[in-house]
């Protein structure tokens, strides 16, 4: 339908009287003291493992992630993660594939994907990763593992907060996915399963 | 099992069905309960959930009464960012619209994730006439469709299911047998799903909020089966009831925070999606097209009527899991889309039909639907409103005269003395026998065999208390 017409019909239902505009209180969401250990707690809460690092070679951080798997193939974006990491990678026992460099057949197969993250949500133990570069869709939604590292300083306390962040952002992205713990679904006997479409695991890197 | 509900017959003859149906209470009165208790919990995580419903209620309000405006300025702000808008009057309409993009775009296989507004659009059966495979991808609504099913409640679709039925259904697609293991069930359905993903040219999801100021959508899913719709094919179209808007990021927050809490009892899905337009230039990935279509469909019937405050609806499902007739009955005796008080209520209202009497009596007005909407509709009250609608339109001549009797006596204190008086005589001389030897036409459900009337006392009230000095 056209759409002045569209509109024009709904006009024509609405009174004239409209309530006064709507006005959000600053602070309806909860205080929180301590951002990072609620971050942890929270994302341990839904399933998603919170791993603290504080310096040293990548490959302290990402070893008990890889050993865990044979040969991974390890699907990482350019930037927004630590410089060493392919070396981190190669020493644990794993491929390295260059997002976006990728070919289909490599990000499709991948068996981890390794971004960076936006901010991360204290309140509810939330990253966010965007669909700008380096992230892209993909390497956070495609392989059964995804590795995000995340700089403490960037844990917001609540999602409020979060929306506020996005609301003075001078350019949006055309996605920005809120992330909370691994794919899940209950819709079999009400049974929590995990990885029904996105991945089954979920691990956050804490950086300083 | 199929659905061999007949949507042609009344909510009497479905429920007769669904109440038929071994084991269907157990596995719904199940998962309600648990969503419920779920709800509550989660609930309790807020300062002050109380006045965050106000809040909810108020942003909900503000953004209908300025519904023109805000999807004005959804729709050029979505445009603004390379995306494209239709504004569709009808279902028709809207069908259309997507129909074409898959003849455009050469679509052979469409993925669609969970959305209430494509099933109420019948978007599937369109698709599947021009030979595009619509294949829905939320794990439960997956199960509906290899069942030749509809949904059953509006969040978890598929609770009508045990994981026995899953089991003999995915054995029967694959042609191998599945062990009723809920995790290799998972299994198969991410690996089969997966492929469909891959291979599809038009990805198809709902939008649960247009965000105004933003030109954004947002999607909420715990599987992650939208993200692969909005991403993966060339093509996304997001289908929008067209209340479904507000106006600011800051809303969002609050209205994010309820549905998650009052749908499935999580502070926030695993996956919330903000989308904003098509693909940049720069973006290593996601869809060639984006399309936002704003579905009407019989929803501007409601404005500014007595029944609008049924538009603040985020569809959460919290109405249905305390509903004491749902809990019977299940979704189907509803209708094959929107179930329970809220599909009571915005049933008949959008599609214009007169079945409102009927889904408008499917409730006890016990209120429990109401205590626990997340944006405060007042759906008992809305439920009584049809009712009166239903009583001065269509009621039997025969019980409209039969009330009218009653208001005329039971409004003044001497006339209703003198009938409680003779109806406590009649009531004792009749005793069991009215209803099953007395035939009363009026009050034939009520009294048929199986239901006894309680045995009248000696006096009536009213003339006891008068002996006892009261």
């Amino acid at each position: 339908m056209d759409r002045t017409l569209f509109l024009e019909r709904i006009r024509r239902r609405l009174g004239d009287v409209k309530p006064p505009p709507v006005r959000i209180p600053h602070d309806w969401a909860s205080e929180i003291d301590d951002p990072v250990a609620r971050f942890e707690q929270e994302l341990d809460a839904v399933g998603g493992k919170v791993h603290r690092f504080r310096g040293g070679p990548t490959a302290d951080a990402l070893a008990p992630i890889l050993q865990a798997r044979e040969l991974p193939a390890v699907l990482i974006v350019r930037d927004g993660v630590p410089e060493d990491i392919e070396a981190a990678v190669t020493r644990s026992g794993g491929k390295v594939r260059w997002w976006p460099d990728a070919s289909r057949e490599e990000v499709t197969s991948a068996d981890i994907g390794v971004t960076g993250a936006l901010w991360g949500v204290a309140e509810t133990g939330t990253i966010v990763v965007s669909s700008s570069p380096p992230s892209g869709r993909a390497p956070s939604l495609l392989p059964p593992v995804h590795v995000a590292f995340v700089a403490s300083e960037r844990i917001v306390p609540s999602t409020a907060e979060l929306f506020r962040r996005i609301a003075s952002m001078t350019e949006l992205p055309s996605n920005l996915v809120l992330i909370t713990g691994p794919s899940k679904s209950a819709d079999i006997g009400l049974e929590l399963t995990l990885g029904v479409h996105g991945p089954a695991e979920l691990h956050v890197v804490l950086t300083a | 099992m199929s659905d061999t509900h007949d949507y042609s017959k009344g909510f009497g003859a479905r429920a007769a069905v669904s109440l038929g149906r071994p084991g269907l209470h157990d596995l719904v009165s199940e998962a309600v309960d648990r969503q419920s208790a779920a709800r509550l919990q989660a609930l309790e995580s807020l300062d002050d959930p109380e006045a965050l419903r106000d809040l909810a209620a108020e942003i909900r309000d503000d953004a209908l009464a300025r519904l023109d405006e805000r999807l004005a300025s959804l729709a050029a702000n979505w445009e603004a960012a390379g995306g494209t808008v239709f504004f569709a009057a009808d279902a028709d309409e809207a069908r259309s619209y997507v129909a074409d993009l898959a003849t455009r775009t050469g679509a052979k296989t469409a993925v669609k994730s969970k959305s209430m507004v494509t099933e109420e659009i019948g978007l599937n059966a369109v698709l599947e006439q021009m030979g595009v495979e619509a294949i829905e991808t939320d794990l439960g609504e997956f199960i509906n469709q290899v069942a030749g099913d509809h949904p059953s409640h509006i969040v978890a679709p598929a609770i009508h299911h045990s994981k026995a039925d899953v089991a003999r259904l995915f054995s029967r697609l694959s042609d191998e047998p599945r062990d009723e293991d809920a995790q290799a069930l998972t299994g198969f359905a991410r690996a089969y799903l997966r492929e469909k993903f891959l291979s599809a040219e038009l990805g198809i999801t709902g939008a649960n909020f247009g965000i105004s100021e933003a030109g954004a959508l947002c999607i909420v899913s715990n599987e992650g089966n939208a993200r692969m719709c909005m991403s993966l094919p060339p093509v996304h179209v997001a289908v929008m009831g067209m209340e479904r808007v507000i106006g600011t990021w800051d809303e969002l927050a609050v209205m994010l925070a309820l549905l998650c809490r009052s749908a499935t009892g999580q502070k926030i899905t695993q996956y919330v999606s903000l989308l904003n337009g098509a693909r940049r230039s720069d973006e290593p990935d996601g869809p060639e097209e984006s399309h936002l279509v704003i579905v009407d469909n019989g929803r501007s019937n409601l404005l500014g009527t007595r029944y609008s405050s049924a538009l603040r609806c985020i569809r959460c499902g919290a109405c249905l899991n305390v509903c004491p007739v749902f809990r019977q009955t299940g979704g189907h005796a509803y209708d094959p889309v929107y179930s329970g008080p809220i599909g009571a209520v915005i049933n008949p209202l959008m599609k214009g039909t007169d079945e409102a009497g009927e889904l408008a009596h499917a409730s006890t007005l016990c209120g429990a639907c109401t205590a626990v909407c997340p944006v405060r509709i007042p759906l008992h009250d809305l439920l009584v409103y049809l009712r009166q609608e239903y009583a001065r339109e269509s009621a039997p001549a025969t019980e409209r005269a039969g009330y009218q009797v009653w208001a005329r006596a039971w409004s003044n204190g001497r006339r209703f003395a003198w009938f409680s008086r003779v109806g406590n005589r009649f009531g004792r001389i009749m005793g069991d026998r009215v209803g099953t030897r007395l035939p009363l036409p009026l009050l034939s459900r009520w009294t048929r065999p199986g239901r006894r009337l309680p045995s009248f006392p000696d006096k009536a009230y009213r003339d006891e208390r008068k002996g006892a000095g009261g």
